[in-house]
């Protein structure tokens, strides 16, 4: 039975860590099929299968660091019922590809022939039977109507939404549902937080320091202490404000399985250099699928980064039953006017969506400037 | 009809990075619809398919590397993916008697002179059988060490000025390799000497981590061409059609005794600088995001459909035949030895000297250097 065992990935990298497994034991491979994903010191890479078959026995944890030679997973090669991969029409793409290729018009939607006979490539067929879709209702865009991996990847299917998906869904319908939210927004000049970031020494330890989205918590916590009602929740069968002593920070992490909100418990009883330590374990963890239950739930405020890709604004919507969220958005260069002379400032949008049940605008925007001001002045943040 | 000296593709949003990057590219596929048809139904018979064809085949070549060094079948791996328009261009451009000088990032152009693909694929396997036959294929041995290929291919082309062989060299680059003196001397001796040769520099935004603003105050690297009394042309890299007119009109000129010129093939570098390379660390992941409707292939694609001068059953027909072709080659390769420490130095020296023979490369390197050698 092959085994597949951590290939040399050159440059000089001798260890990776397994990042996130894409089978499962029993699940069908093609050959050049993506495995898994392993982080180096040098890149996130993902292992495209060399063998066609069945798994059967995956040998290296998520989280694992593993060496290179080390054996990653067992395949039983050819099972029955397996053809060998011929999908070439669909090679994959190489992993940074594949937002690009457009498909030109004129290869798309000729209809297709007669039921009984779809025409489709084994992996297709194969992949329309995992998702339990009949070849015979889709459209084929290939030759002669042949239905082609997009094809099927078009076609309304059904899912069933697990895990993180299914608690996201959830809670944001819950959220809209139940709760009126007004969103105020202010931009934010970030130069400082950068500046601060930038000039911290490299640690010995190997431990990263402050980042951005770190002391943005800090500056949270320091404004929940003093506005303790946007930390409280809301109990509207007794129409009771219910206080928190403790900030348990909620942070939304998107991760390769859906977006998810790690709990920081007991923000405000840490030192800042703990709180950053925690919460660079608790996004790794969350990226890598191994947050326990306890981290999953109880926030009592929630902050939502969208990083670079932020946008300019979005609505994040609260995370019920928190009665606020901030959001943080994509720091640009932006002209800023300064003492009435126009600058280049690194400038973000900031946002605070709450419960306009029981938070007013003006406790709302307080909470926002004085948040502001802390990242104006963050050497204050970490003493 | 055409719209050089101030055309960027319309596919290019306004104000995005490519809007400003791309001025003054010579374009063909960013023409109007009706123009482009017509430039693509003027065009020899069966080149457009020719092209398409190059494209999918370095495509093809370039994907199934990536796979095997992600394989552990061979080393590291500069991948060309996006650069699969002007490589192909530049080859097709040319006739076959004229000399190619690559770098590390076209390896495979030589397998569009109908060099074997796994001959490429083994050298970055670490293994004699990939040097290709350089003489049969009239393409140098890549080089690695940025912008050593520019002296090499002006020298060659010097030559055949000399001796009236009526032949044309063109040397592969990047924006990074501008910075480098070779650079500089080749250029102004190619001028000098009115040497047949077409510097064609790959202009991709980036070399390694090293965004083009830290490279140069003259970012339109075209334009460094009038310091050295050249031709200097900005084309789009994505636009297989473009950069074909320009590369042979390089040439033509060049062949006339016209001397060299600089093109500037200016896009984007679509993928990672190699195999070990992540550029989510150095560089702002919306670019990627505005970039990516750039890619070649699938522009090429559209605009032979559209033109009516393929049908897209062809196109699939000649992927697919592409990537089964490279498929196969992958399996071929990953049966083949790796090489024996023996041969790490041969074909290197005429006559192996002592330390290099194959007796003593087991040995720890200071051992070789410090023992007395037996002759002395
Ligand atoms: C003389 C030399 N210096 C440094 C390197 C390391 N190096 C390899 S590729 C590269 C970047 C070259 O960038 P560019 O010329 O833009 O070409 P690209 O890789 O983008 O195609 C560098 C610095 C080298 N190979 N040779
Ligand atoms: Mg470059």
């Amino acid at each position: 039975m092959p085994e597949f065992k951590l290939p040399d990935l050159g440059e000089g990298i001798t260890e990776g860590e397994v990042v996130e497994w894409r089978v499962q034991v029993g699940s069908a491979v093609d050959r050049d099929q993506v495995l898994l994903v392993i982080a180096t010191d040098k890149a996130t890479v993902e292992i495209p299968s060399p063998f066609q078959g069945r798994v059967d026995a995956i040998l290296a944890a998520e989280g694992a660091v593993v060496h290179v030679g080390d054996p990653l997973l067992r395949v039983e090669s050819g099972a029955a019922g397996e053809q060998p991969a011929t999908a070439v029409a669909e090679a994959p793409a190489a992993p940074w590809a594949a937002p690009v290729a457009p498909r030109p018009s004129g290869t798309q939607s000729q209809p297709s022939m007669a039921a009984g006979a779809v025409p489709a490539l084994p992996a297709v067929r194969r992949a329309a039977r995992e998702r339990g879709v009949g070849l015979e209702s889709l459209l084929g865009s290939g030759p002669g109507g042949r239905v082609r991996m997009q094809d099927l990847q078009a076609a309304g299917r059904r899912v069933p939404l697990r895990g993180a998906h299914r608690v996201m869904a959830q809670r944001m319908a819950e959220a809209h549902r139940r709760v009126p939210q007004v969103t105020v927004v202010l931009e934010c000049d970030m130069g400082p937080v950068e500046a601060l970031v930038r000039s911290q020494p490299a640690d010995p330890a190997g431990e990263s320091g402050y980042s951005i989205l770190g002391l943005a918590a800090l500056a949270a916590v320091a404004g929940l202490r003093a506005e303790p009602l946007l930390n409280a929740s809301f109990d509207e069968g007794l129409m009771e404000l219910e206080y928190h002593d403790q900030i348990h920070l909620g942070i939304a992490v998107q991760a390769g399985d859906g977006l998810k909100v790690a709990t920081l418990r007991d923000a405000d009883s840490l030192a800042p250099g703990d709180l950053q330590r925690q919460l660079g374990r608790l996004i790794a963890a969350a990226r890598a699928g191994t947050l326990g239950p306890s981290e999953l739930a109880g926030s009592t405020f929630t902050i939502s980064s969208a990083g670079r890709l932020g946008g300019l604004f979005a609505t994040p919507i609260v995370n019920w039953p928190n009665l606020a969220v901030l959001g943080l958005h994509a720091i640009e260069e932006r002209p800023v006017v300064r003492a009435g002379q126009v600058a280049v400032g690194r400038v973000a949008n900031v946002s605070l969506s709450f419960d306009h049940r029981v938070i007013d605008g003006l406790t709302a925007s307080a909470f926002l400037y004085q948040l502001a001001d802390r990242l104006g002045h963050p050497e204050g943040l970490v003493r | 009809m055409r719209a050089d000296g101030t055309g960027t593709s319309p596919a290019v949003p306004a104000g995005a990075p490519g809007g400003a990057l791309m001025g003054g590219a010579r374009t063909v596929l960013g023409l109007g619809r009706e123009d482009r048809r017509e430039h693509l139904r003027g065009l020899p018979s069966g080149l457009a398919i020719r092209l398409y064809s190059a494209m999918t085949h370095l495509r093809a070549f370039d994907e199934r590397a990536v796979i095997l060094q992600r394989q552990g079948v061979i080393g590291t791996y500069p991948t060309y993916f996006g650069e699969e328009a002007v490589q192909a261009a530049s080859v097709l451009a040319l006739e076959d008697r004229d000399w190619l000088f690559p770098t590390y990032r076209q390896t495979a152009v030589v397998t569009l002179r109908d060099c074997p693909s796994v001959v490429p694929l083994l050298l970055w396997r670490g293994h004699p059988g990939g040097w290709h036959d350089v003489m049969r294929y009239r393409v140098a041995p890549i080089c690695i060490p940025v912008a050593t290929n520019y002296p090499h291919a002006v020298g060659a082309a010097w030559g055949a000025r000399l001796r009236h062989e009526g032949w044309v060299a063109l040397a592969y680059g990047g924006d990074g390799s501008t910075s480098a003196g070779d650079f500089h001397e080749a250029c102004n001796l190619a001028a000098v000497v009115q040497a047949p040769v077409i510097f064609l520099v790959t202009n991709n935004q980036w070399a390694i981590s090293t965004p083009i603003v830290k490279q140069t105050r003259v970012p339109r690297l075209a334009e460094k061409a009038a310091a050295y009394g050249m031709p200097g042309v900005r084309v789009d890299s994505f636009d297989v059609f473009a950069c074909y007119e320009v590369i042979q009109e390089a040439a033509e000129r060049a062949r006339r005794g016209g001397g060299p010129t600089l093109v500037e093939a200016v896009g984007y570098r679509l993928g990672p600088h190699g195999t070990a390379d992540e550029p989510s660390v150095y560089r702002d992941p919306r670019a990627d995001l505005l970039w990516a409707p750039m890619e070649p292939l699938g522009r090429t694609e559209a605009a032979v459909v559209e033109a009516g001068v393929a049908a897209p059953e062809q196109l699939l027909e000649l992927r697919s035949r592409a990537f089964q072709e490279l498929r196969d080659v992958g399996d071929r390769l990953g049966e083949l030895p790796l090489p024996s420490v023996e041969e790490l130095a041969d074909s290197v020296h005429r006559d192996t000297p002592w330390p290099l023979r194959p007796e003593r490369l087991y040995e720890p390197s200071w051992a070789r250097l410090e023992q007395t050698p037996p002759w002395s």
